[in-house]
């Protein structure tokens, strides 16, 4: 696995390299709107970790790397090892951006404190997590564009059951749904901030310790389950 | 004798397309010849050996082992050309086979570069400058540095200059004289195997027709060419194939023996078929 990872970095590497660098001046632009340059660096993150299947789909290279002498599960490990690198890397962009401008221009546009916090972090963290665990399998399933293509439907199907879910909860509690999930001009500066009633209902019945607990657990769950179907995808691949 | 190749019973079904029951195997220290025309299953067969396709029945043992319980072990053993090869093509021939290297404990980068400097291989120029056959290079180097005791050729002379063809047939003919190293290449050019294969199979349209050694072909395969009175039912039996032309007709007979009897004192020529005379006519067959 750790030789794949290796090949990863001498392969496509430099190109991780250079979106990483474009990331910084691309997130600037949106760094006085903080929904703006939540959702950029998201956005970026992710095309940051499509760069290795663009590539290997790009050059056919099936074949050859399934000659090499390593497992098929390895490789798909591989892919989710330097998928959470990238990851890690976006975060500390995430972070560095935001406290490298603050501490360089003093300007009152810029209030980025509300993505610093736990919240803010976890505001970037957990979506583009999310959304790696959903696409690897569908990646692992078939050829890049047709899962690109399942990714996308399957994020419109996602964010269907979510409305209707929170319709549902507002209707079945009786309450309005702005007070469930508030959104208003607020989110441009606090990301997060339709989250917060839930969260703070679920810290109030579980506890901080608590919460990080179900949720390390929860996401630890994810993780097993996307890679277990990645690798049984993987396994029945042709190439 | 030790096995490098055994495959029994081998199924795999495409839509319009089934490799039924194919069964061969190719002792250590060898070359096979897998040969037949295109769509005949050939590649299919390679990337069942390599597990790049799922088969249905059968059984694969590469090295005594089973390809699939010990896939890791045997493709670290094994050296693999594909008929297209495909790398990183921003890469160049150095960063490719440092790349690649990584993989296998026994790769040898003295060989490797020997290799590139028989070759012809520009170490710093990019992949994607390279021309097919210069690529088609590559591949075979990197397929030869890391001590492989099995390869697998999927067409590897398609896009090579003759000369070059020639050199590599030669290199692959020394590189068995260990009696350890094996080769299966597939191929649909016959003259490619004619002095170099020490067995032969022949696979259409997902059967194999034949496989047996070169000598045993020799002995038993015959062309034979007369006159009309070849098209005879009595003489039908002896023939896995009949040409009919305007200048006469052409049977092709893999019981020499029999056709030699069968045929005294008639006007007809005996040959040795060539290997493609072979291809022709049993890709023919009915």
């Amino acid at each position: 696995m750790w030789r794949l990872l290796a090949k990863d970095f001498k392969a496509v590497g430099l190109f991780w390299m250079s979106g990483l660098i474009i990331n910084i001046f691309f997130v600037m632009i949106f760094i006085e709107i903080n929904l703006a340059f939540l959702f950029s660096q998201l956005v970026l993150t992710f095309l940051l970790t499509l760069v290795q299947p663009v590539v290997e789909d790009r050059f056919g290279l099936g074949s050859f790397l399934n000659s090499l002498p390593v497992t098929r599960a390895d490789m798909v490990k591989a892919q989710y090892l330097s998928t959470g690198l990238l990851v890690l890397a976006g975060l500390a962009l995430f972070v560095a951006v935001p406290s490298g401008l603050g501490w360089l221009i003093h300007s009152p546009q810029i209030k980025t404190a509300p993505l610093l916090a736990p919240a803010g972090l976890l505001s970037f963290l957990l979506p583009v997590v999310l959304l790696e665990l959903l696409f690897l399998p569908l990646y692992f399933r078939q050829a890049l564009g047709k899962s690109i293509w399942y990714f996308l439907a399957s994020l419109l199907g996602l964010a269907v059951i979510l409305t209707g879910a929170l319709r549902i909860i507002s209707r079945l509690s009786g309450r309005p749904l702005a007070e469930i999930f508030p959104v208003d001009r607020e989110i441009l500066a606090v990301p997060y901030k339709p989250f917060l009633p839930l969260a703070g209902r679920l810290q109030a019945a579980l506890g901080t310790a608590g919460l990080a607990l179900v949720g390390m657990l929860t996401l630890s769950g994810l993780v097993w389950l996307s890679m277990s179907l990645a690798i049984r995808f993987y396994k029945r691949r042709e190439f | 004798m030790d096995e490098a190749l055994v495959i029994s019973g081998l199924r795999k079904a495409y839509p319009g397309f089934l490799l039924n029951d194919v069964s061969f195997r190719l002792p250590r220290g060898y070359i096979m010849g897998l040969i037949g025309p295109n769509g005949a299953g050939k590649t299919t067969v390679i990337k069942l050996i390599l597990n790049l396709v799922r088969r249905e029945a059968g059984h694969i043992t590469v090295l005594g082992r089973d390809n699939l319980k010990d896939e890791t072990w045997i493709k670290s053993r094994l050296g693999f050309v594909h008929e297209t090869p495909a790398f990183y093509s921003y890469l160049t021939v150095r960063q490719t086979a440092s790349l690649v290297s990584a993989f296998y404990p026994a790769w040898d980068n003295a060989r490797f570069r020997r290799l590139v400097q028989e070759f012809g291989l520009p170490p710093g120029k990019r992949v994607s400058r390279l021309s097919r056959g210069t690529v088609m290079k590559l591949s075979l180097a990197l397929a030869l540095s890391h001590g492989a005791e099995f390869l697998l050729l999927d067409e590897p002379t398609s896009g090579l200059d003759p000369v070059f063809r020639r050199e590599l047939l030669e290199r692959l003919s020394a590189l068995i004289q260990d009696g350890r190293t094996s080769i299966l290449f597939s191929t649909h050019i016959t003259s490619d195997l004619e002095r170099l294969a020490d067995y032969l199979t022949f696979l259409r349209q997902g059967e194999v027709i034949f496989s047996c050694s070169r000598e045993e072909i020799q002995d038993q395969w015959l062309l034979v060419k007369g006159g009309n009175e070849l098209l005879e039912e009595k003489y039908r039996p002896l023939f896995r194939a009949v040409k009919s032309t305007a200048f006469g007709v052409q049977a092709l007979t893999a019981t020499a023996e029999q056709a030699r009897r069968a045929l005294a004192g008639s006007q007809v020529l005996l040959e040795r078929p060539t290997l493609d005379e072979i291809v022709f006519f049993l890709s023919k067959e009915q």
